[in-house]
């Protein structure tokens, strides 16, 4: 326990806690006018996430390891459930009740679906026809799940699993050319028959948002004068109007960014993304000799870099909304301690050479 | 360090480690500039926007002056009205908003579309009137849902008001929405204000408007007012005082219930209009509030004919009463003096044609007094067959017939005085001599207003000095009078004992004539009737029809007192009232009785 501690990255701790405060501080400014208190809900599951952490930290890494296949299978079995019995709320099925919480499963599988892979990549070479199948069929069965619920967004942050892995472990460039060929049918496809309307309109929106001005273009064109208003330090704190008069959509999660833009400029922006500077930087770590840690380590944090680069390009209009939340920042208490325990898991990681 | 199959080289792990940083660095950096773009190079745009997206002004709208009598009573005021209205370009799901709506402020569905549509040409974001005069309770409801059906709203504003009803309708006429084409023509207006169409409404419609106010004020996305930054109050319309009496108003709309036509009384020392009924009328407030197509129609379709104000736009045949300027043109003329006499046995022959008194028996010798006040058809044929039409002509447009008398309301008719010009434009005819023996008496295609008619034996009360009829006292602001028009009177080329002479014939009309029924003891009128038949006694149903309402006659009386300076002039009109010494001069008596006496 003394060792762990010892070891435990403080740094990277210290500027993730930084985010997700910086994160409440956001959430306060963005429901000021509401009655419920959105900012001490999340300030009470950042304390249970930073909790779990410590837990996780506990665990050998090895355990984790060995149960997460079960676990995976387990959590695809309920998503599968939920696809079939799941009671619909705010337009999706994404949520369970666990007493008297409510929980994404989507969120927690992004975790071991992670750690199956790395122990995947861990036994091959390099990526051929067979094992990209393999790959496919571990991220496609729950992002095909998710993906009906729907929950495109969370979907399509599995996907990132794929990229990262092809980066870490190289393809075969014939594997490349047929299945990009083959993604682009598949894509056509599901543009043309899978997508839901309003899926498709997002779509459309972000190809030509000022034509969609009074729908789904809007949420890009408010967000985009939310951050453009807030020029170098910002409109003040709770003194935003695009925030405090509602001109900005769903402001406490996928849009807390422009939040942020508009009351603290760009400094209050460039904080932000230093801060993720510093923990990308930490935490790609390059002395994690095992082959599956250093894989999940990478693998996972590919998953937060993707939702934050995702997330950031669509609040400035670069990429269509899909829903994605910053990671650690946005309101919401299934993503927060999901990526809390994967962190968990990193940190755990990074110290299991000291350890004997 | 380690060769075991579970660990990686630690080349390879370097090699990955340092093309992660370097996209990683790549991502912050076009990040960085991404929002350096945006949030510095752009920011004055963007801050453009949101101010425009906050920032909105509201307009006021100013109450209307008011409109009051010439004792300071209250005849037209304001109140606040509530105001259902629907955006188009906020409503999400139009249907449902107007399933929802129809229960509540009690219309059809299918009524409330037809009122969307008919704004279908303004702009998407154009407040559409839906219904106006909300009550407590339905202002209440539709509040409490305005958050679930975007794009309805309850505005408020001030709303002209008609305590009276229908009392003087004619005169004040009516204000409603102005039109998209008086809306191109005037600039200070905005879609959707109220404008005088009809009446005293729409003649001192830029005294009434006062001025638009407004409030510079903070919303949010659903538009909902969130602060006031700024605001300029509106400010009222200026107060229009008539020359009205409302007391004698009132009383003469009961006199005349029941009637058609008009009654009108002219102050002689001013021509202002002390009071004037103008029947059948209509309640005010009906344009101020939403109507469905049915209601319109029914309005617009009324036989009766409610939206014409007959002082002014009623033109018919004079009748006897033209006998006034017959008297005055032949002793101006010396055609006749207070000598001359004709004998009247009933019916004369002119130009080979047989013309007919009234009285079949005739009147027997007729001076000028007695020919007036007998209304003697022989005398005036024998003083038309001295005289041509163009004289005839010339001295009924110096009485004010043929054109407008000038008075303060909008859409006053001419009337026609005939002239063989006219004739020959209008019916390709030359005119004959037969014609003007007609039109000597009254017949003819000769046509008046009332209110000709009131400035016409207001010219001989006062023996020559016409006075313009006016309903104006005054305009005052609340910074004090801004308009008081002086009284205007213009002397009329006759010599005043010309006037003498034909008074002494009115006085005698009352006093034995056809119009005995207006004595009014103490008080010494005089006047002249007229009735006017509808169907000509040639007809062979003539008895019968006569006495049905459509072919009852028009009934006249024009009349003044006192003699000796005279004080007010009166014209009753009667449409299909009868004979004008049965109807219209006892009408005339109650006015006389009703102002004398309260005025003691």
């Amino acid at each position: 326990m003394k060792d762990k501690l010892r070891f435990f990255d403080k740094v990277t701790f210290l500027v993730l806690v930084a985010i997700a405060l910086l994160g409440i501080l956001l959430i306060y400014s963005a429901s000021a006018d509401l009655e419920s208190k959105y900012y001490l809900k999340q300030l009470v599951r950042l304390a249970f996430s930073i909790l779990c952490l410590f837990l996780v930290l506990m665990i050998d890494t090895r355990k984790i390891m060995e149960v997460a296949f079960p676990i995976y299978v387990v959590l695809v079995i309920i998503l599968a459930l939920q696809a079939v019995l799941g009671t619909v709320m705010s337009g999706t099925r994404s949520w369970i009740k666990v007493g008297f919480l409510f929980i994404q499963v989507s969120e927690f599988i992004k975790i071991f679906t992670a750690l199956c892979l790395a122990r995947y990549l861990a036994k091959i070479k390099i990526i051929g026809w067979k094992s990209l199948l393999v790959i496919l069929l571990y991220v496609g069965i729950p992002f095909a799940l998710i993906a009906q619920q729907p929950d495109l967004g969370t979907a399509f942050m599995l996907c990132s699993l794929v990229l990262t892995a092809v980066f870490l472990k190289g393809i075969r460039p014939m594997v490349v050319v047929l299945s990009l060929l083959a993604l682009v049918a598949v894509s056509y496809v599901g543009v043309k028959h899978v997508l839901k309307p309003y899926q498709k309109a997002r779509l459309v929106s972000f190809l030509n948002p000022h034509k969609y001005e009074q729908s789904s273009g809007y949420q890009v064109i408010q967000s985009k004068i939310a951050i453009g208003s807030g020029g170098v330090s910002g409109r003040g704190f709770l003194k935003g109007s695009q925030t405090r008069y509602r001109f900005l959509p769903t402001r406490h999660t996928d849009f807390i960014v422009s939040v942020l833009g508009e009351e603290f400029g760009f400094l209050g922006v460039t904080v932000l993304l230093f801060l993720f500077f510093v923990f990308f930087f930490r935490q790609l770590d390059v002395n994690i000799p095992v082959r599956d840690e250093f894989y999940f380590t990478y693998l996972f944090t590919g998953i937060i870099l993707f939702q934050f680069l995702i997330n950031i390009l669509m609040t400035i209009g670069l990429f269509p909304v899909l829903g994605i939340p910053l990671p650690f920042v946005s309101y919401g208490g299934s993503s927060l301690l999901a990526f809390f325990i994967g962190e968990g898991m990193i940190f755990r990681i990074r110290i299991n050479r000291f350890l004997p | 360090m380690y060769i075991d199959k579970n660990f990686i080289p630690k080349i390879r792990r370097e090699c990955l480690h340092r093309r992660s940083i370097v996209l990683l660095i790549l991502l912050f950096l076009v990040f960085l500039f991404a929002f350096w773009n945006i949030q510095i190079l752009h920011h004055q745009e963007y801050r453009e926007q949101a101010l425009r997206n906050i920032n909105k002004r509201v307009y006021l709208q100013a109450p209307r002056g008011l409109i009051r009598d010439r004792n300071g009573r209250l005849i037209a005021t304001n109140k606040l009205d509530f105001t259902l209205v629907i955006r188009r370009e906020r409503a999400r799901n139009l249907s449902r908003t107007i399933q929802l709506l129809a229960p509540i402020v009690d219309l059809s569905e299918k009524e409330i579309r037809r009122r969307i549509r008919k704004y279908r040409h303004y702009p998407a974001s154009y407040a559409i009137p839906i219904r106006k005069n909300l009550d407590l309770r339905e202002v209440i409801i539709i509040k409490s849902r305005e958050e679930e059906y975007p794009g309805i709203e309850v505005t408020h504003k001030p709303m002209r008001e008609y305590p009276l009803g229908n009392t003087l309708s004619q005169i004040i006429g009516y204000i409603s929405e102005l039109s998209p084409e008086e809306y191109q023509k005037r600039e200070t207006y905005q879609l959707g204000d109220m404008i005088g169409k009809t009446g005293v409404e729409k003649e001192y419609e830029e005294y009434f408007r006062g001025k638009r106010g407004y409030q510079d004020v903070i919303i949010d996305h659903l538009n909902q007012i969130k602060d006031v930054v700024y605001e300029e109050p509106p400010l009222l319309g200026d107060t229009v005082e008539l020359t009205i009496d409302l007391d004698l108003q009132l009383q003469l709309e009961k006199i005349f219930d029941g009637y058609s036509g008009v009654i009108g009384v002219s102050d002689l020392s001013t021509g202002g209009i002390l009071a004037l009924v103008s029947k059948p009328d209509f309640d005010p407030a009906f344009f101020t509030s939403i109507k469905s197509e049915a209601e319109w129609k029914a309005l617009i379709d009324d036989p009766s004919d409610p939206l014409t104000n007959r002082f002014i736009q009623g033109v018919y045949s004079p009748g006897s009463t033209f006998k006034i300027v017959m008297t005055l043109l032949g002793l101006e003329e010396k055609l006749i003096d207070q000598t001359s006499g004709v004998w009247c046995a009933g019916q004369t022959s002119i130009y080979n044609r047989m013309f007919h008194c009234w009285r079949d028996y005739g009147h027997g010798w007729v001076g000028v007094r007695r020919a007036v006040a007998e209304s003697c058809n022989i005398f005036f044929y024998h003083l038309g067959r001295k005289t041509d039409i163009e004289t005839i002509g010339r001295y009924a447009r110096l009485l004010g017939l043929g054109k407008a008398t000038g008075i303060d309301l909008p859409n006053e008719k001419t009337g026609l005085v005939p002239s063989p010009e006219w004739k020959q434009a209008a019916l390709d005819r030359p005119w004959y001599r037969g014609e003007t023996i007609s039109v000597a008496i009254g017949q003819g295609p000769l046509l008046v207003t009332p209110a000709q008619m009131l400035q016409m034996i207001s010219t001989v009360a006062l023996r020559g000095k016409s006075p313009r009829l006016h309903l104006l006292k005054t305009i005052q602001s609340e910074d004090g009078v801004v308009l008081t028009p002086a009284p205007d009177f213009r002397e009329i080329p006759i010599k005043k004992e010309h006037f003498e002479l034909l008074i002494e014939g009115l006085f005698s009309c009352v006093q034995e004539g056809t119009a005995r029924r207006a004595k009014v003891e103490g008080l010494d009128i005089c006047g002249k009737t007229g009735t006017v038949q509808v169907i000509t006694k040639e007809n062979p149903e003539y008895e019968e029809l006569v006495k049905k309402d459509p072919f009852k006659p028009h009934s006249w009386f024009v009349s003044f007192a006192p003699k000796k300076d005279p004080r007010i002039a009166v014209v009753v009109f009667v449409e299909n009232g009868g004979d004008a010494s049965q109807v219209a001069v006892p009408l005339a008596a109650e006015v006389y009785r009703r102002y004398f006496n309260y005025e003691r």
